[in-house]
C-alpha cells in the first residue's frame, strides 16, 4: 500500500474507490489502533461520547470485540464454528478450572443422546441431584454464530470503517 | 454461538445462581444442528424435540423456563408456535413453559431495522447472510417469513405465551435493538406480559453481553451482574422464591 493510498484511507484524501488492494493488510493494523484508541480514552485525549462501548471496555474487552467483529465479518462459517467445537471449548473449559484449582467438575452434568426419537435428542443436563425432581428446569437454547463468508469490497469495508470513526479516532495518531 | 459446550462455563455458573433460590435446579442445554450444514426447520424441529425431553423430566411445564439467546430466541419463541401447532397447548395449557428469558433475541431474520451500531460486533450484511444461509426458500435467496417470530407472532399469542411471561434482555446500542422494540411492542399489544431489561448505551450494551462479560470481564461483580438479574428474574416472577 502507497502512502498516497493510506492517506486517503484516513479521510485526507475524497476518493476511496481507489483501495482495492491491501484491505487485508489493513486489518492487521486494526489491532493496535484499538489499543492507541482506548490509551487515548484513557488519557482524555478522545472526545469519545459517552454512550461508546470503548470508554467503559477495559483494553482487553476492546480488544476482544474487535477480534469477534473481525470474525463475524470475515471467517467463513466452518472456520468460525471450529472455534465452538467441543474439541477446543472443553479443553479451554478445564484450562480456566485448572487456573482455580479445580481437578473435577464442580458441578455434575452429563451428555445425552436420544436416539429413540425424531429428530434426535443432543444435549447437556446440569442437575443438583438427579435422583429427586428438579423444582426448576432451565431450558437453554444456545445461539448460532452469524458468520459471513461473501467479504465486503475491501473500498466498501474501508467506506464502513471510516464512517465508523475508527481512523479518525484510531489509526490517525499513527500518522500525526 | 457454536455449541452447548461453549456455553458449559456459563451454564455451571447460572446453575449456581439457580441454586441460591431453589432446592434442586436443573438445567438442559440442547444441541442443535447449526447453518449452513442444516437448514430451517431442523433447527425448530429439534429444539421442539428438546423440550419434549425437558418436560419428560420436569413432569410439568409449570416448572420449566425456557431461555435463548440470539437465534436461541428465535428459535424459543418458535417453539410456542410449535406447542400449538402440536395441539399440547389444548391440554388445558400444561404443558406451556411458565417463563421465558430471551436475551438479544434474533425476531426478525431480514428487517430494516437492523441498522449497524458503532460498537457492535455484529453487521447487518452478516446477519443477513446467515439468514440467507439459514432459511433459503426454494430459489435459495428469500428468507421465509414463517421463521422470524416477529412475523409468525399474531392474534392469540397471549394464550400461547408462558403463564408468567417474558423476560427480555438487550443492550440498548446493539445491532437488533430497534427490531427488539418493536417486537416488545408487539407482544405487550397482543396482551403478553414482558418484563424488559434494557441496558444503556455504554459499556454493557452490547450484543448477547450477559453471556460476552461472563468471558471478559475483569472481576467477578461485573461478568455475572447480568445474569444475576435475569436469575433474580426468573426466581421473583414465577413465585417460586423458596427462602
Amino acid at each position: 500500500m502507497s502512502l498516497m493510498e493510506f492517506l486517503s484511507l484516513v479521510g485526507t484524501l475524497p476518493h476511496m474507490n481507489v483501495l482495492s488492494i491491501g484491505a487485508d493488510w489493513l486489518e492487521v493494523i486494526e489491532v493496535p489502533a484499538v489499543v492507541i484508541r482506548r490509551v487515548r480514552i484513557a488519557l482524555r485525549l478522545s472526545s469519545v461520547p459517552a454512550e461508546c462501548f470503548d470508554r467503559h471496555a477495559t483494553v482487553f474487552e476492546a480488544l476482544a470485540v474487535r477480534c469477534a467483529r473481525y470474525a463475524h465479518f470475515n471467517l467463513p462459517p466452518d472456520i468460525l464454528q471450529a472455534f465452538f467445537h467441543k474439541n477446543v471449548t472443553y479443553p479451554f473449559l478445564r484450562f480456566r478450572m485448572l487456573r482455580h484449582l479445580y481437578i473435577w467438575s464442580p458441578v455434575d452434568w452429563q451428555e445425552i443422546s436420544d436416539v429413540t426419537v425424531s429428530p434426535c435428542v443432543k444435549g447437556i443436563w446440569i442437575r443438583k441431584d438427579a435422583t429427586k425432581d428438579p423444582d426448576i428446569v432451565l431450558y437453554y437454547i444456545h445461539g448460532e454464530s452469524a458468520p459471513c463468508r461473501q467479504r465486503a469490497a475491501p473500498s466498501r469495508c474501508l467506506a464502513n470503517c471510516r464512517n465508523r470513526g475508527w481512523f479518525c479516532d484510531g489509526l490517525y495518531p499513527l500518522l500525526s | 454461538m457454536g455449541s452447548t459446550h461453549f456455553y458449559l462455563e456459563y451454564l455451571m455458573a447460572l446453575h449456581s445462581l439457580l441454586g441460591q433460590y431453589y432446592h434442586n435446579p436443573a438445567i438442559f442445554a440442547i444441541e442443535y444442528s447449526l447453518a449452513p450444514g442444516a437448514q430451517y426447520p431442523r433447527q425448530p424441529d429439534e429444539v421442539f424435540s428438546g423440550y419434549l425431553h425437558a418436560l419428560s423430566v420436569a413432569g410439568s411445564g409449570d416448572c420449566v423456563c425456557v431461555m435463548g439467546d440470539s437465534a436461541g430466541g428465535s428459535l424459543a419463541l418458535g417453539l410456542l408456535s410449535d406447542l400449538r401447532k402440536s395441539g399440547m397447548l389444548s391440554k388445558e395449557f400444561r404443558e406451556r413453559p411458565a417463563f421465558m428469558v430471551l436475551v438479544s433475541p434474533w425476531m426478525t431474520l431480514v428487517s430494516e431495522n437492523h441498522r449497524n451500531s458503532q460498537d457492535d460486533y455484529l453487521s447487518s450484511e452478516s446477519l443477513h447472510h446467515f439468514a440467507r444461509l439459514y432459511a433459503p426458500d426454494e430459489t435459495g435467496c428469500i428468507v421465509r417469513d414463517v421463521a422470524s417470530p416477529s412475523v409468525f407472532m399474531r392474534t392469540g399469542w397471549r394464550s400461547l405465551g408462558p403463564k408468567y411471561g417474558y423476560y427480555i434482555w438487550y443492550g440498548k446500542n446493539e445491532l437488533l435493538a430497534p427490531d427488539i422494540r418493536e417486537a416488545i411492542q408487539r407482544l405487550r399489544k397482543l396482551g403478553a406480559s414482558v418484563h424488559v431489561d434494557a441496558r444503556e448505551a455504554g459499556g454493557r450494551s452490547l450484543h448477547v453481553w450477559p453471556l460476552i462479560s461472563f468471558f471478559l470481564a475483569s472481576d467477578q461483580n461485573r461478568r455475572l451482574e447480568e445474569t444475576k438479574s435475569i436469575v433474580a428474574a426468573i426466581s421473583t416472577l414465577t413465585s417460586k422464591n423458596v427462602d
